[in-house]
C-alpha cells in the first residue's frame, strides 16, 4: 500500500487549508461567534483527515474515479482535445472579466460576443446582430428598465469619458 | 386555510404573475430542452429579475422554471436517447425504441400527459400534507430544528453523489461560507479580510450562477458540436394515440406518481433516482412487461415521467415545512423567496400560507400548460438541441456576468462568479458535488442562529433532548436507507441494460 498522490488531491488539501483557517481565526472571536465555525471546521477536517489517507492510500474497493451527481465529467471533457477547448473558454471567461473592468459593460459584452463568434467563424448576419442584440439588452433592459448600476470601465473614468 | 387557498389562486393569476409563469414555462421547457443546461443555471440567471417583484410575480417565476423542468426533459431521451437531465434516463429506454419505430410522437405525447398527472398528484399530495403538517411543525423547538438543518445538509451531501464524505464535506464548505460577513449576535467581522465587500457576506446569485453555469458552458465548450444532426421526422403522427395510452394506464401513473413523492420528501434524493424507482416498479408490475419493456412499450415512458413531475411536489413537503431544501434548485428558490421577503419554514405554514398555496395551484396549472405547450411544439423545442454550442456560450456568458453584478450592484460579484466557476470545474473533475455547497450556504446562517439559541436554552444538553435523538435516528436512517435503495436501482438499472 504505497503513496497514490493524484492531481485530485490537490483539491482535498486545498479544502484542509479552508478549514484549517476557519478553525484558527475563530479562536479569538468571541464565545458566540466562534461556537458554529469550531464545530463545522472540526468536523470537516476530521472528515477530509479521513478523505486524504483514501486518497493518498487507496485500497482496491475504493474507486479511483468517483464522481458525483451533477452531470458526470465525460471523456470528451477529460479528452486532450476536450482540455484545450476548456482551456480556451477559461480564457475567453477571464478575458471577459478583465475587459469588463477596463471598458465596462456596455462596450465589453458586444465586443465579446462579437469576438466569440468571430473566433469560432459564424455567419456574417450572426456575428454581427448577436452582438448587437445583446448590447442592446444590457443598456435598454438592464440599463434602462432594472436601473442597474453598470460602472462605465476603469479606461473611460481615467479619461473622464463617462 | 380556503381563504388562503382562494388568495394564493388570485395571486397566480394576476396578468402580470401569470404572464411571468408563462415566460418561465417557455424559458424553462426551451433551455432544459438543451442537455448540459439546467433548471439550477436557467434559475440563477433570471433570480435577478425576481428581485424587482412582488412575492406572488416572484414565486410564479422562480416556481415555474423549476415545476416543470422534468416535462422538456423527455424530448432529448426519446428523439436522440441523450438525457436532458437527471429523471430523463430511464425514459430512454422505452422512449428511443419507440422512435426507432416511427412512434416518438406517441412516445413525447405519452410523455407530457403522464408528467401533467403526475404533476398534478404531486400538488394534492403536497396539499393534503398541509393540515397534517402544521400542528407538527409547531410542537418543534430551535434544538429539533437545528437537528433538522444539519439532517438537510447531511443528506443532500451524502446522497448527491457516489462520495458521501465528499458530500458532507461540501456541505461543510458551504456553511463556512455562510459565516463570512457580519455576525449576527455579535456584530464582528468574520472571515472578511478586511474587504468591505465581504462584509454583506457571499451572494447566493454570483455563487450558484458560478458554480453551475460556467462549468456547464465549459461542458459544452468541451463537446464542441450540439447535441444530435438526426433528422427529426414525423412528430405528430400517434399523438392522440399517446395521450390516450396515458389514460388507458391511469393506475400505474397514480402508482409511479406516489413513488416519486416519495422520493421527493427525501433531501438529497434527485430526479435521477425516482425514474429508476418507476421504472423498475412499472416492469415489476405492468403485465407482460418483463418481455416487452427495453423494445418500445409505452407503459415504460409513462410511468417514468409521473414519477419525476410527482417529485416536485413532494420535495416542497420538506422545503415549506421544515425550511430544508432537498435538492441545490430547492436551495436556490429558498434563496430567492428569502431574497423577495418569504421564509420558508414555521412561516410557509401560517403567516404566509397563502404563498404556499400559490405554489401549489402553480405547480398544478404549470404542469398541465406546459405538457400542452411541449405538445403544440416539439418540433420547435426539439430543434432547440440543434443549436450550436458557439451560438449560446456567449450569450450565456453575457446573461451570466449581468446576473451576478445584479446580486448587489458591485462588480466584485463578477469575480465571485469566476471563482466559483473556477473552483465548479476543478470540484466537477475531481468528482465533488457541488450541490451541497449551495444548501450549506443558504441553510448556515439559520443551522447558526438554531445552534446558539439551544445551547443559550439547554446547554450541551439540547443534543440529547429527546426530539432530537429520534430526528438523529431519523437521520441515520434516512442516510442508509436510500443509499441501499440506490445500489438497489443501479442493479435494476444494470439488469435492465444488460
Amino acid at each position: 500500500m504505497g503513496l497514490h498522490f493524484q492531481l485530485r488531491t490537490v483539491l482535498t488539501l486545498f479544502f484542509i487549508v479552508v478549514f484549517a483557517y476557519v478553525v484558527f481565526e475563530a479562536k479569538d472571536m468571541p464565545e458566540q461567534a466562534r461556537m458554529y465555525p469550531w464545530t463545522i471546521g472540526i468536523i470537516a477536517l476530521i472528515l477530509l483527515s479521513w478523505q486524504l489517507l483514501r486518497e493518498l492510500f487507496p485500497t482496491r474497493k475504493v474507486e479511483t474515479r468517483e464522481t458525483g451527481a451533477d452531470v458526470d465529467f465525460t471523456e470528451e471533457e477529460a479528452s486532450t482535445e476536450g482540455k484545450k477547448r476548456t482551456l480556451e473558454l477559461f480564457a475567453w471567461v477571464y478575458g471577459f472579466g478583465l475587459a469588463l473592468w477596463l471598458i465596462g459593460f456596455f462596450v465589453a459584452i458586444p465586443v465579446m460576443v462579437f469576438a466569440y463568434l468571430l473566433r469560432h467563424r459564424e455567419g456574417w448576419i450572426v456575428t454581427i446582430s448577436m452582438p448587437a442584440v445583446a448590447g442592446g439588452a444590457t443598456w435598454g433592459l438592464f440599463n434602462n428598465l432594472l436601473h442597474l448600476p453598470f460602472p462605465p470601465g476603469i479606461i473611460f473614468e481615467i479619461f473622464g469619458l463617462h | 386555510m380556503i381563504d388562503a387557498a382562494i388568495e394564493g389562486l388570485y395571486g397566480i393569476l394576476h396578468w402580470k404573475a401569470f404572464a411571468l409563469m408563462m415566460f418561465g414555462i417557455i424559458i424553462s421547457s426551451t433551455l432544459v430542452a438543451m442537455p448540459g443546461i439546467g433548471s439550477k443555471t436557467a434559475i440563477a440567471l433570471l433570480l435577478p429579475i425576481a428581485f424587482v417583484l412582488n412575492k406572488f410575480e416572484a414565486v410564479a417565476l422562480i416556481v415555474s422554471i423549476w415545476a416543470v423542468s422534468n416535462t422538456a426533459n423527455s424530448i432529448t431521451s426519446i428523439l436522440f436517447s441523450v438525457p436532458g437531465g437527471g429523471g430523463s434516463q430511464a425514459t430512454i429506454m422505452d422512449g428511443y425504441p419507440m422512435a426507432k419505430k416511427g412512434e416518438a410522437a406517441r412516445a413525447l405525447a405519452a410523455a407530457f400527459t403522464s408528467s401533467a398527472i403526475g404533476g398534478i398528484i404531486g400538488a394534492i399530495v403536497l396539499l393534503a400534507a398541509i393540515p397534517v403538517l402544521r400542528p407538527l411543525v409547531l410542537l418543534l423547538g430551535p434544538p429539533e430544528f437545528f437537528m433538522l438543518v444539519m439532517i438537510g445538509v447531511a443528506m443532500v451531501g451524502a446522497l448527491s453523489g457516489k462520495a458521501p464524505v465528499k458530500g458532507i464535506i461540501v456541505g461543510a464548505f458551504g456553511l463556512s461560507i455562510s459565516m463570512i460577513g457580519v455576525h449576527m449576535l455579535t456584530g464582528i467581522h468574520r472571515f472578511t479580510f478586511d474587504q468591505l465587500y465581504l462584509v454583506d457576506g457571499i451572494k447566493l446569485v454570483p455563487m450558484t450562477i458560478g458554480l453551475f453555469a460556467i462549468p456547464e458552458m465549459l461542458y459544452m465548450a468541451s463537446k464542441g458540436s450540439g447535441i444530435s444532426d438526426m433528422p427529426l421526422g414525423n412528430l405528430s403522427a400517434g399523438r392522440k394515440q399517446g395521450i390516450k395510452d396515458a389514460f388507458t394506464h391511469w393506475w400505474l401513473i397514480v402508482r409511479c406518481s406516489f413513488i416519486g413523492v416519495w422520493v421527493g420528501i427525501i433531501p438529497g434524493l434527485g430526479s435521477s433516482v425516482a425514474d429508476w424507482f418507476a421504472y423498475g416498479h412499472a416492469k415489476q408490475t405492468c403485465p407482460g412487461a418483463r418481455e416487452t419493456f427495453g423494445t418500445g412499450d409505452v407503459r415504460g415512458v409513462i410511468g417514468v415521467d409521473a414519477a419525476t413531475n410527482a417529485k416536485e411536489g413532494g420535495s416542497l413537503i420538506p422545503t415549506l415545512a421544515f425550511g430544508i431544501p432537498g435538492s441545490s434548485t430547492l436551495a436556490l428558490i429558498f434563496g430567492g423567496l428569502i431574497i423577495v421577503g418569504i421564509t420558508p419554514g414555521k412561516d410557509m405554514l401560517t403567516r404566509d400560507l397563502n404563498v404556499t398555496f400559490s405554489m401549489i395551484w402553480l405547480l398544478i396549472i404549470a404542469s398541465v400548460l406546459t405538457s400542452i405547450l411541449c405538445l403544440a411544439f416539439t418540433r420547435q423545442l426539439a430543434m432547440a438541441t440543434k443549436l450550436r454550442p458557439t451560438l449560446m456560450i456567449p450569450m450565456i456568458l453575457a446573461m451570466a456576468v449581468i446576473g451576478s453584478f445584479a446580486a448587489s450592484g458591485r462588480f466584485e460579484d463578477v469575480l465571485v462568479m469566476i471563482a466559483f466557476g473556477t473552483l465548479g470545474y476543478f470540484m466537477r473533475a475531481a468528482g465533488w458535488p457541488r450541490p451541497p455547497l449551495l444548501l450549506g450556504l443558504v441553510l448556515g446562517p439559520i443551522a447558526e442562529r438554531y445552534m446558539w439559541t439551544s445551547v443559550q436554552l439547554y446547554g450541551l444538553g439540547f443534543l440529547f433532548r429527546p426530539g432530537v435523538l429520534v430526528i438523529f435516528l431519523l437521520l441515520i436512517c434516512s442516510i442508509s436507507y436510500p443509499l441501499w435503495q440506490d445500489r438497489y436501482s443501479k442493479n435494476t438499472r444494470r439488469n435492465i441494460e444488460v
